[in-house]
């Protein structure tokens, strides 16, 4: 077994015993639920659709740099630090197994959506209806990077504060301030109304994957040089 | 006394080998560092330890000799200089990485997990077979005297001297060539902690960094004061009976003061 598997093992268990993979899980799935469970018309849907599922996309960010940087605190890197295990080792252990957990809410999240707005007067493509979905989870895994960006620098609770209202900013900014450009949370809640929904999810989707890139070599790079 | 400047052989040597009287006589060194810098704590500090020693650090500040350990882990980053352990200056699995252990005063272990699991756990980072697994598993179990009704528990509910048990069994695992204790074993009984420190082989190297010198009575043979950041005294703890000093943080300090006011009248006598 590959020291990454043992690692993201490990994160996952970590997230479990912590509540904080059913917070992710329950921040997804409350979002699809009150979209699905409560009776609206199709753009209302949607709106509460789009809001929840931005607020779980937060709450992610905020787990994941609360995970890392208590990991950190605690000498729980260190430790594997001093078993050989390379510190980017670690960092992709915690990305990949926030972005399962991420990507399962997602998976309910989308399930429960589609059953709300899947009428046969709304008329939605069902695979823009995906795309976009998919384009969602892309930024959701920019915002997890940023996340372990901060809890890379910061301690536990300034941390898990700087990721959410950094991500809680980029994501209302970029939704009310950009309006040339549909985010990938802004194309869900316009899909109607979208001429080319797919190709809009596929920019999303390619300029939210550049985003998480970036951000994932910054932090290794920062964890490289912090202590442990 | 340990050699400073000694020979850059690595220590993969096989074991027969290690017995020869000309090998024992060149004493390579275990680990080296040179000119290492890091913020106030370090300036251009320098020491080479051969292997076999057993090196109690102590400070001035008293964070010092920590902050030199975690650097020689690689857990904090050295801001200048080089360090050599067992030939290698590579901190990799392929270099030096998996030859070295370290246990610092927080055990960085998962809590929630058991000391079997945990160990389980070591052995398969360093990517040891079942059965190999299993063998250090029990040495380790057994040196560190974890209770059997203890192993399969969680570690939090042996409270914090089953935590540091499970800490070191962990560093055993990895049947280490140098042994990097920082204020290890602190809520472990005196006698208990002594025992559980003496670890044998003649090939371990072990660098102890301590702030109680008096509580490592006989478990180092040699003696490394460090202040202002620079190795001042390197002395055999005997030095400090025959100067009729104490095992104390002020009787080490003392003794630094003695030499350096010796080589001082030395340097001083005209030619």
């Amino acid at each position: 077994m590959s020291q990454t598997t043992i690692v993201t093992g490990l994160a996952v268990r970590e997230l479990w015993i912590s509540f904080r993979l059913l917070l992710l899980l329950a921040a997804y799935v409350g979002a699809g639920a009150a979209a699905a469970l409560l009776p609206a018309s199709l753009s209302a849907t949607l709106v509460r659709l789009a809001v929840g599922v931005s607020m779980a996309m937060v709450a992610g960010a905020a787990v994941a740099a609360w995970s890392l940087s208590r990991d950190r605190l605690l000498g729980r890197a260190g430790w594997l630090a001093t078993r050989s295990v390379p510190r980017g080792t670690i960092l992709a252990g915690w990305f990949v197994a926030l972005a399962a957990v991420s990507g399962l809410g997602l998976i309910a999240v989308g399930l429960l959506g589609w059953l709300a707005v899947a009428t046969p007067v709304s008329r939605l493509d069902p695979v823009a209806f995906a795309a976009t979905c998919g384009a969602i989870g892309c930024s959701s895994l920019a915002l997890l990077a940023l996340g372990l960006l901060l809890g890379t620098l910061l301690r536990p609770p300034a941390a898990a504060m700087g990721a959410a209202v950094a991500s809680a900013l980029i994501i209302s900014v970029a939704w009310l301030a950009l309006p040339g450009i549909a985010t990938p949370v802004e194309a869900l809640m316009q899909l109607p109304r979208l001429p080319v929904p797919i190709s809009v999810a596929a920019q999303g989707s390619g300029a939210s994957l550049a985003a998480a890139a970036v951000l994932v070599l910054v932090a290794h790079v920062a964890l490289e040089r912090v202590d442990l | 006394m340990p050699a400073t400047g000694g020979a850059s052989l690595t220590s993969s040597t096989p074991d027969a080998l290690w017995s020869a009287p000309s090998l024992r006589a060149l004493r390579p060194a275990a680990v080296s560092w040179t000119d290492l810098r890091r913020g106030r704590e370090l300036d251009r500090c320098s020491l080479s330890v051969p292997v076999g020693a057993r090196l109690l650090l102590v400070s001035e500040p008293d964070t010092t000799a920590s902050a030199l350990l975690r650097v020689l882990a690689g857990l904090s980053r050295a801001d200048d200089g080089q360090v050599r352990i067992a030939g290698s200056s590579d901190p990799t699995a392929a270099g030096w990485g998996e030859r070295v252990a370290y246990l610092g005063p927080e055990s960085g272990l998962r809590t929630w997990m058991t000391p079997i699991e945990t160990l389980h756990l070591a052995g398969e980072l360093l990517g040891l077979s079942h059965d190999e697994q299993r063998r250090r598993i029990e040495r380790a179990i057994a040196w560190t005297g974890i209770p059997p009704a203890l192993a399969a528990r969680s570690i939090s509910r042996g409270g914090t001297d089953l935590e540091q048990r499970t800490g070191l069994a962990a560093a055993l695992i990895a049947e280490p060539e140098v042994l990097l204790l920082d204020e290890p074993l602190r809520a472990i009984e005196a006698p208990e902690r002594s025992r559980l420190l003496r670890i044998t082989g003649r090939r371990l190297t072990v660098l102890l960094a301590s702030r109680h010198p008096a509580s490592e009575i006989g478990l180092t043979a040699h003696v490394a004061f460090v202040r202002n950041g620079r190795v001042e005294l390197i002395a055999a703890v005997g030095d400090l009976e025959r100067a009729n000093l104490p095992l104390s943080h002020g009787g080490i300090a003392a003794l630094a003061d003695m030499r350096a006011m010796q080589r001082q009248a030395h340097r001083a006598v005209p030619a």
